[in-house]
């Protein structure tokens, strides 16, 4: 995937987030907090598919976001700052951090989907 | 009578490097951090550091001056003097050869990696490649760079991809070449840079900026680089490139 695609996709999923904080935040400034009204909302197609759409958006972003943080601090060169036998652990390190990113990641949207659709 | 400390590093000898405190006396004028330096040495024939010209053109004593990246020749004492203290260590990031003086292969090999020279696909004219002075102008900003590596080596994100991502010093260069309309490989160059590190690294915390002692803006010419590869004007580049134009 080319650097721009990278940018234009982290730019895209941030606005995506943005957009979805601002109507769901304008939903509590605008309404009565109840039960009712939230249950409502929460049961309406819309609200569930722009919530569908905002998790896979903050699963895109996140992902784009701690991939650079593990390519910058989770390399050999890096670790090799703290210490020279650290460094050498470098690569299952971060290959460790992916894998818990993508377990973290599958959890979160399977539940959240769970919740949204199934119960 | 102010307090200089100096790291020091003698790969021969030293197993780790350590900082070396020096009282100096200075002189009745304002002096460049050089000068002192030279004085120093003096006394301590060991210290070592890179320097030519002492005016600010080679580049070569590029350091650390109490935590911020600057030429040692340029930079007053005065100017840079925390608590009557003064603190000297290599620029950060890459690999100390002894005391003050770094290896800069990296900072070459990304310099390298760019291009630096005019490269037009258009037959030699009789004398010179033409331009005119508007986009002569357009140079401005960009060929002044002496590479001394004050910008490359502020960045985190060089210091942490320095194999990756090109950096400062050689993205203003690699602009300077993109921007110059006798050049005709605009396309290939941004393509060049188009992966996911070589520009697309600098998060614009403008280190490079703040620390460039000609006063360049690496960071403007990086977004330039970003503004091109995003947009599609990289081929109206091309086009203008192709029909010759800015040649008079």
């Amino acid at each position: 995937m080319s650097g721009s695609t990278i940018w234009y996709v982290q730019r895209l999923s941030a606005l995506v987030n943005l957009i979805y904080v601002f109507w769901v935040g304008g939903f509590f400034i605008l309404n009565e907090i109840t039960f009712e009204n939230w249950s409502f909302f929460s049961s309406t197609f819309l609200f569930k598919a722009s919530t569908s759409l905002v998790i896979i958006s903050i699963i895109i972003h996140s992902s784009i976001g701690l991939w650079t943080v593990g390519t910058d601090y989770l390399t050999p060169r890096t670790l090799g700052f703290v210490s020279g036998n650290f460094g050498n652990y470098a690569d299952l390190l971060r290959l460790m951090y992916q894998l818990l990113f993508i377990t973290l990641s599958l959890t979160f949207t399977l539940t959240t989907l769970y919740m949204i659709w199934w119960l | 009578m102010i307090e200089v400390n100096i790291y020091r590093f003698n790969p021969e000898t030293d197993k780790f490097p350590y900082m070396q405190k020096f009282n100096f006396e200075m002189p009745d004028r304002d002096i460049m951090v050089l000068e002192l330096l030279n004085s120093l040495k003096e006394s301590d024939p060991t210290i070592s550091y890179r320097r030519s010209c002492r005016e600010g053109v080679c580049g070569s004593d590029g350091m650390s001056i109490n935590g911020k990246n600057g030429l040692a020749c340029i930079t007053p004492v005065s100017e840079v003097i925390k608590g009557n203290k003064l603190e000297l260590r290599p620029l950060p990031g890459l690999p100390v050869v002894r005391d003050l003086v770094v290896d800069m292969t990296e900072f070459y090999a990304q310099y390298e990696k760019i291009k630096p020279f005019l490269q037009s696909d258009t037959p030699p004219p009789n004398q010179e490649r033409l331009q005119s002075p508007s986009d002569r102008d357009k140079l401005d900003g960009l060929y002044e760079c002496i590479l001394c590596a004050c910008c490359s080596t502020s960045c985190p994100s060089f210091w942490w991809n320095p194999d990756k991502f090109v950096g400062p010093a050689a993205l203003l260069q690699a602009y300077r070449f993109i921007a110059d309309t006798r050049d005709t490989r605009t396309e290939e160059r941004l393509e060049s840079l188009s992966d996911p590190f070589s520009v697309y690294r600098c998060h614009g915390i403008m280190n490079c900026v703040s620390v460039c002692p000609k006063g360049l803006n690496p960071n403007k010419a990086i977004g330039e680089i970003k503004s091109m590869l995003l947009t599609n004007k990289r081929h109206e580049a091309e086009i203008i490139a192709s029909d010759g134009g800015g040649r008079s």
